[in-house]
């Protein structure tokens, strides 16, 4: 661009019948589309090279690591890494009316898609958000009811840092009594690695595409074992 | 609309944040190297033309005044805190785009100094001619609307993936397209007359207007990630969503009634049998 002054008059006169044709117009319309929604494309697979269907993380982070009491009443400490599992994590109650149970219904159905050497690598974590009602044996029927899954309680000072570490949130909702409440809470469910890393992220409303979520899973399982295998 | 539904920890951490907290500096380096270069390209030229009482004239006080209160907003909206808080507020994020779709841009076209000189046969007169030509820029316009906030149809990947981190850059580059056609800042390589202007600024505004009077008078959420959303200060995924398309419509307002302003004009210049061409 040069800013030297010019006379306006004459800049116009370039352009005595108003531009080019409508047609050609047109067409550099189409081609200019496709530049901006290809160009979209290309900056997704930059920033994740597999088209995952959830959300990537633009740079895998370190999962953090916590400790609760599982469905079962033992301690459950997930120590992302140590055992070489790829985890679907999310936080949930078992009082949900919908999200939760969707949740864990269809990452079972995801789990059952895989074959029986992947799922013995991948597991699937619910952290209580109601530690208030949510007791082991109450996880316990839950998680069982819809699967396989690990139902993990912990007290509401250690529940609010794992939340907060994962950029989770929850909080008390129609609250009619001490005992009768709701809970509303972050959706997503976030897989980490087996090197303990956050990779994606699935909003509740994509698991029930099982083949997709499937899809992610097992690239993730699949990347991290050629990891495992790199010197 | 694509909802960026990375959870955000600053989100979970404070669920009412102040003024100071949305506009702490948040440094964001695929917005700000490139504002950054702009404005200093701006301002240097404008200091060089200074010089000059040719140049003075072409380049008023106020032009360069509110290219830089264009900047200051663009680097409000992009570098501060608030814009990693989008997850907790569908009102924000929107507002933060309506910010760089329909405030910013004006400001930067109003910036640009008065008979720049280009060869609309060349170079970048060439470019800037095709990418002000009212066809491309609607549909440029139109494509970021329509895909990123109807995205059922389309590749959720890419939509997910894409939303927090190249929507914002989308929103100001196609809006400015659409200015700089509305504006006519470089008569050089846009031949456009007042009535095509005219009519380019209300279809430019249809789609944006709908999308927001659809977010207005919805009865229930429309985009899933906010549905059970934890919002910012206390408000409801649906007080969000329909703050959001006021937002949106009144943020659409100001270049509809100068499309219809452009409109009477050219209405005005036929019935005068073309005597007060613009």
């Amino acid at each position: 661009m040069t800013d030297h002054p010019a006379n306006p008059t004459e800049a116009v006169t370039l352009h005595p019948s108003g531009g080019r044709p409508w047609y050609v117009s047109a067409i550099l319309a189409v081609c200019a589309i496709t530049l901006v929604l290809g160009g979209a494309w290309v900056f997704a697979r930059i920033r994740s090279p597999f088209p995952f269907y959830g959300t990537a993380y633009d740079v895998p982070k370190q999962a953090a690591a916590f400790k609760g009491t599982d469905q079962d009443g033992r301690p459950f400490a997930f120590t992302p890494a140590t055992d070489k599992k790829v985890t679907a994590l999310f936080f949930g109650f078992t009082h949900c009316p919908n999200i939760c149970p969707l949740s864990l219904a269809y990452l079972d159905k995801v789990r059952l898609s895989l074959t029986p050497a992947e799922q013995a690598r991948f597991q699937v974590v619910l952290v209580s958000v109601d530690p208030a009602r949510d007791t082991p044996e109450r996880l316990r029927e839950y998680v069982t009811f819809f699967g396989k899954a690990q139902g993990i309680w912990m007290a509401e000072s250690a529940l609010s840092r794992v939340a907060r570490d994962y950029g989770a949130s929850y909080q008390k909702a129609d609250i009619k009594s001490a005992t009768e409440y709701q809970i509303n809470h972050t959706t997503a469910t976030y897989l980490i690695d087996a090197e303990g890393r956050l990779r994606v992220l699935w909003d509740y409303t994509q698991l029930p595409q099982v083949e997709r979520v499937t899809a992610d899973v097992r690239y993730v399982l699949g990347s991290a074992a050629q990891a495992g295998q790199q010197p | 609309m694509s909802a960026p539904i990375v959870p955000v920890s600053e989100v979970a951490a404070n669920l009412n944040p102040t003024l100071a907290d949305l506009l702490a500096l948040r440094p964001d380096p695929l917005m700000l190297v490139p504002a950054l270069i702009v404005a200093a390209l701006y301002f240097w030229r404008y200091a060089q033309a200074r010089r000059t009482p040719e140049g003075r004239g072409r380049w008023p006080v106020w032009k360069p005044l509110l290219f830089g209160l264009g900047i200051v907003l663009l680097l409000l909206t992009t570098q501060s805190r608030a814009a990693g808080l989008t997850s907790g507020s569908m009102a924000l994020y929107m507002g933060r785009l309506m910010v760089l779709a329909e405030v910013v841009p004006p400001l930067l076209m109003l910036g640009i100094p008065r008979n720049v000189n280009l060869d609309p046969r060349r170079g970048l007169g060439r470019v800037l001619g095709v990418l002000l030509d009212p066809w491309v820029a609607l549909g440029v316009w139109s494509a970021v609307i329509i895909f990123w906030n109807i995205p059922a149809g389309f590749n959720a990947s890419v939509v997910t993936n894409t939303a927090a981190a190249l929507l914002p850059a989308l929103y100001l580059l196609s809006s400015l397209m659409v200015w700089a056609v509305v504006l006519r800042p470089l008569p050089a390589v846009q031949p456009a007359t007042i009535g095509s202007r005219g009519w380019f600024g209300l279809l430019a505004a249809l789609p944006m207007m709908t999308v927001g009077m659809v977010w207005l008078y919805s009865p229930a959420v429309l985009y899933t990630p906010y549905v059970n959303a934890l919002c910012l200060w206390n408000l409801t995924p649906l007080d969000n969503q329909q703050f959001s398309g006021w937002i949106m419509m009144l943020a659409g307002l100001p270049a509809l009634a100068l499309a219809f302003i452009q409109l009477f004009a050219w209405l005005i210049a036929l019935a005068d049998g073309g005597t007060q061409r613009e």
